[in-house]
C-alpha cells in the first residue's frame, strides 16, 4: 500500500514538473526545458507503470474496477500514446502541451478518491467489459493525441513571422494533419469496438444494448464528431485549421463521456457504485 | 429546406452539435431518468418554477424528449440519404485536384506537364481503378486498388443502416418486465406474474406461458462484497424441460426471453391469524428494505395497522451489522405491531402470539428480482456491429491502396509528385515519369 502510494505521488510530481517544463519550453523557447520535460515524462511513466504492477499484485486483477483505478489506468494509456509519438517523431514531443496537463489533472482527480484494493464485483465479471475498457482507454489515448497535435497545428497555422524558434522546428501543418488523421482513423476504429463491446456487456448485464443513458449518448456523439472529422477530410475536402479545430473541440465529448458523468452522476453506468451492493447489481427501473 | 441538404455532411454536423448541446443540458438540469430519483425530486421541490419549465420543454428527460429523438431521426435519415447518394456519385466520379501533394510525395522534375497522365499506367494496372482530372495546367491522376477504402467506408455505412434497422425492430418487438422469484417458487410467463406494468411488444406474442422455477440461489462474497450470484433455474414449456445456470452477466435464456439477475433479499414464509380467522394466509413475504442488521418490510393488517417484519443474523434479536447480508447465519425473524407495539422473535418452523395475533414462520429463504427482456433485433444488431467493425477495419486498418500523381508547372518547367501507400507502385510510376523525362530530353 505504501509502495503503491509512493509510486502514485512520484508519478504525479514528475508529471507536474514535466508539464511546467514543456510549458516553459513553448512560452520561453528554451530547448533544455523541452529536453528535461521529456526525461521527466519518461520517469513519471515508469513510476506510473510501477503503480499498475504493484496494484495488480495487491488486488490480483488488472486495476479497472474502481473509478480511481480506471482514471490511473486511462491516464497511463494516454501517456503511453504520447511516449510512442515522442519516440517515433521526436520533433513532436512538444505535443506534451496537450497530453501532460490532461494526464496531470486527471491524476489530480484520482488523488481525491483513493480506494483500497477490492475484489472484482459481480457486474464487472465479463470478458466483454475487459474488451470494452481496454478499447475505451485506447480511444481515450488516440483522441487526446489528436487534440494535442491539433493544438500544435493551430499554433503552426499562424503567420510564420510570429512563430517562435521551437515552433519553426516542429513539422509543417501538412505533416501534423497527416498524423492527426491517422490517429483519428485509429481512434475511430477502436472507438467502434469500444461501443460495440460495451453494448454487448450492457445487454448481458442490464438486458438492453442501448438505453440512451448519458454515457452511451455522449460516447455516440463523440464517435459521430470524429466521424464528421473524417467526412470533413475525405468528403468535404476540409484541411488544416478547420480540421484542427474539430480535432481539438471533439475532445470535449471524450471528456464528458469519461469524466463528466463521474462528476455529475446522471448515468445508469455510475461506475463508482456498480456492484457495491447487491441492490445495485442491476439497472434501476 | 433543399433536398440536397439531406445528404450533406454539414447538415450532419449541425445535428451532432445540436445533440451535444442537449447533452450539456442533461448535465445542468437533474434528469428524471437518474438512478437516484431523489436528486431530481429534491431539485424539483427546491426550484418548482424551474422544474415546471424544464418539464414543459422536456429538459428534465433530455434523451427521451421529442426534440432529441427528432434530431436522432433526422441524423438517421441523413445517414441513409448520404450513403445512397455516395454510392450513386462514386460511380465515374471525377476526382478533385488536390491543392498540394502530401509532404511525403516523391518529386520528379519534368520539362512540361504531360498531356495525358493516364498513359503512365496504361495496360499495367488491371487491378486498379484509374481516374484523372485537370484544372488549368494542373493534372491529377488517382489510382485506387480495388477501391478498398471506399469499399470499407461503404460496408461501414451499410452496418450503420443495419444498426438503425435493428433499433426499429427492437422498438417493435422488445419486451421488458420484471418478476420476483423466491427459492423453490414457480411462476408462469404470463402478464399476472410480472411486477408493475411490463412493456409489451407491438409485434409478436408477449408471453409464452412457460413455467419458470427458481431452484436455488447462491451469493459469492469477497471482503463483504458480492462477487457473483448463481441461480439454478428450470424452464418448462409443454414437454420440454430445461435446467439453466444463470449468473450476473450470464442471463438465463428460454423461449426468446432473457432472465437477468437484478437484486435479491430475504423472504419469509408466513401466516398470520387473528381471533376471527386467517388474516394473512400462507404466503411468502419478500423483505425488500435493506437495513444494517438484515432485511425489513411490513404487511398491512385488516384493521389498518402494520405488522413490521425484520430478519436478524445469528439468532440475535439485536440489530447486528451484517457484513454479508444475504448469508444470514441461523436467522431469526422479529415481528412488531406498529412502531411501538410488542415484539415477537421466531425461528424457522416456530409460531407465537403477538397482541392477539398468532404468527407462524414456515421458513426464511432467498428471493431475487429478475429483469425479463425479449428482443428479436439482437441477431441483426450483432450482425450490424460485425459489419461496422469489418468496414472500419478495411477503411482504416489496411490502408487506402491508393496512388496519386499530381503534375503542375513550376517556375522553371514542370514537376510531378507521386505518393501512395504502396512504395513499390510509387517507384514504378516514378520510373515511368523519369523515362518520360529522358525521352523528352533526347527529343529536344
Amino acid at each position: 500500500m505504501i509502495l503503491e502510494t509512493a509510486f502514485f505521488w512520484v508519478a504525479v510530481v514528475a508529471y507536474a514538473f514535466a508539464t511546467l517544463l514543456v510549458t516553459a519550453a513553448l512560452v520561453f523557447g528554451r530547448d533544455w526545458a523541452a529536453r528535461y520535460s521529456w526525461w521527466l515524462t519518461l520517469a513519471a511513466f515508469a513510476a506510473h507503470t510501477a503503480w499498475i504492477v504493484v496494484r495488480w499484485r495487491l488486488s490480483g486483477h488488472l486495476p479497472y474496477v474502481q473509478t480511481y483505478e480506471d482514471i490511473v489506468m486511462g491516464t497511463w494509456v494516454v501517456t503511453a500514446a504520447y511516449v510512442f509519438v515522442g519516440w517515433r517523431w521526436p520533433k513532436l514531443r512538444v505535443a506534451g502541451i496537450g497530453a501532460l496537463p490532461f494526464v496531470l489533472l486527471s491524476l489530480g482527480v484520482a488523488a481525491t478518491m483513493p480506494e483500497a484494493v477490492g475484489p472484482v464485483t459481480a457486474p464487472f465479471k465479463s470478458i466483454w467489459l475487459g474488451v470494452h475498457v481496454t478499447f475505451a482507454w485506447a480511444t481515450y489515448a488516440a483522441y487526446t493525441i489528436c487534440a494535442s497535435l491539433g493544438i500544435l497545428e493551430l499554433m503552426k497555422g499562424r503567420p510564420s513571422e510570429r512563430h517562435p524558434d521551437w515552433l519553426r522546428r516542429i513539422p509543417d501543418e501538412d505533416v501534423l494533419q497527416e498524423r492527426t488523421l491517422k490517429f483519428v482513423g485509429y481512434g475511430f476504429l477502436v472507438n467502434s469496438v469500444m461501443i460495440a463491446s460495451g453494448a454487448i456487456w450492457a445487454h448481458d448485464l442490464w438486458g438492453a444494448y442501448w438505453s440512451w443513458d448519458p454515457v452511451e449518448t455522449w460516447s455516440l456523439l463523440t464517435w459521430l464528431a470524429y466521424g464528421f472529422y473524417l467526412h470533413a477530410y475525405f468528403t468535404l475536402g476540409w484541411r488544416k485549421r478547420r480540421l484542427a479545430w474539430i480535432a481539438v473541440l471533439a475532445l470535449f465529448g471524450v471528456l464528458m463521456s469519461f469524466w463528466g458523468v463521474q462528476f455529475i452522476p446522471s448515468s445508469f453506468h455510475a461506475f463508482s457504485r456498480i456492484g457495491t451492493e447487491i441492490g445495485q447489481v442491476g439497472r434501476p427501473k | 429546406m433543399k433536398v440536397r441538404l439531406l445528404w450533406s455532411p454539414k447538415f450532419a454536423a449541425v445535428l451532432i452539435v445540436a445533440m451535444l448541446a442537449l447533452g450539456v443540458v442533461s448535465f445542468l438540469v437533474p434528469q428524471r431518468s437518474h438512478p437516484e430519483l431523489t436528486l431530481y425530486t429534491q431539485w424539483a421541490q427546491e426550484n418548482p418554477t424551474a422544474a415546471r419549465v424544464a418539464r414543459s420543454v422536456g429538459a428534465d428527460d433530455v434523451f427521451a424528449s421529442p426534440v432529441f429523438l427528432g434530431l436522432v431521426a433526422l441524423l438517421e435519415l441523413n445517414l441513409v440519404a448520404c450513403t445512397l447518394h455516395r454510392v450513386r456519385s462514386l460511380r465515374d466520379r471525377v476526382p478533385r485536384v488536390p491543392a498540394s501533394a502530401p509532404v511525403s510525395a516523391v518529386r520528379v522534375d519534368l520539362p512540361h506537364v504531360p498531356e495525358h497522365l493516364a498513359d503512365l499506367v496504361s495496360g499495367r494496372w488491371s487491378m486498379w481503378k484509374v481516374r484523372s482530372a485537370t484544372e488549368g495546367q494542373r493534372r491529377y491522376l488517382v489510382l485506387d486498388r480495388l477501391d478498398r477504402a471506399r469499399l470499407g467506408s461503404l460496408v461501414m455505412h451499410v452496418g450503420l443502416m443495419l444498426l438503425i434497422l435493428g433499433g426499429a425492430v427492437a422498438a417493435l418487438t422488445r419486451f421488458t418486465g420484471s418478476f420476483a422469484l423466491t427459492e423453490g417458487q414457480t411462476l408462469p410467463d404470463e402478464r399476472s406474474s410480472y411486477l408493475g406494468q411490463p412493456s409489451e411488444p407491438t409485434l409478436g406474442a408477449a408471453y409464452s406461458g412457460a413455467l419458470v422455477r427458481l431452484d436455488s440461489l447462491r451469493f459469492d462474497y469477497d471482503q463483504g462484497l458480492v462477487t457473483q450470484v448463481h441461480a439454478k433455474m428450470t424452464f418448462t414449456q409443454g414437454d420440454t424441460t430445461r435446467s439453466v445456470q444463470a449468473a450476473v452477466n450470464e442471463p438465463a435464456s428460454f423461449a426468446g426471453k432473457s432472465y437477468l439477475l437484478i437484486k435479491g433479499g430475504h423472504a419469509v414464509g408466513l401466516s398470520v391469524s387473528g381471533p376471527s380467522g386467517q388474516l394473512i394466509p400462507d404466503s411468502i413475504i419478500r423483505l425488500a428494505e435493506r437495513t444494517p442488521g438484515g432485511y425489513s418490510d411490513w404487511v398491512a393488517l385488516p384493521d389498518g395497522s402494520r405488522l413490521t417484519i425484520r430478519t436478524r443474523a445469528n439468532g440475535s434479536s439485536e440489530a447486528l451489522a451484517v457484513r454479508e447480508p444475504l448469508r444470514l447465519q441461523n436467522p431469526v425473524v422479529l415481528f412488531q405491531v406498529g412502531d411501538t407495539g410488542p415484539t415477537l422473535t421466531l425461528r424457522q418452523g416456530e409460531s407465537g402470539s403477538l397482541g392477539g395475533l398468532t404468527v407462524a414462520v414456515s421458513d426464511v429463504r432467498l428471493w431475487n428480482d429478475f429483469s425479463v427482456t425479449g428482443d428479436r433485433s439482437l441477431p441483426l444488431v450483432y450482425l450490424a456491429f460485425g459489419v461496422i467493425l469489418v468496414g472500419a477495419s478495411v477503411r482504416f486498418g489496411f490502408g487506402r491502396g491508393r496512388l496519386g500523381v499530381l503534375a503542375e508547372t513550376t517556375g522553371d518547367g514542370a514537376a510531378a509528385w507521386v505518393w501512395g501507400s504502396d512504395q513499390a507502385q510509387v517507384a514504378k510510376v516514378v520510373d515511368r515519369l523519369s523515362a518520360l523525362n529522358e525521352s523528352e530530353a533526347a527529343k529536344s
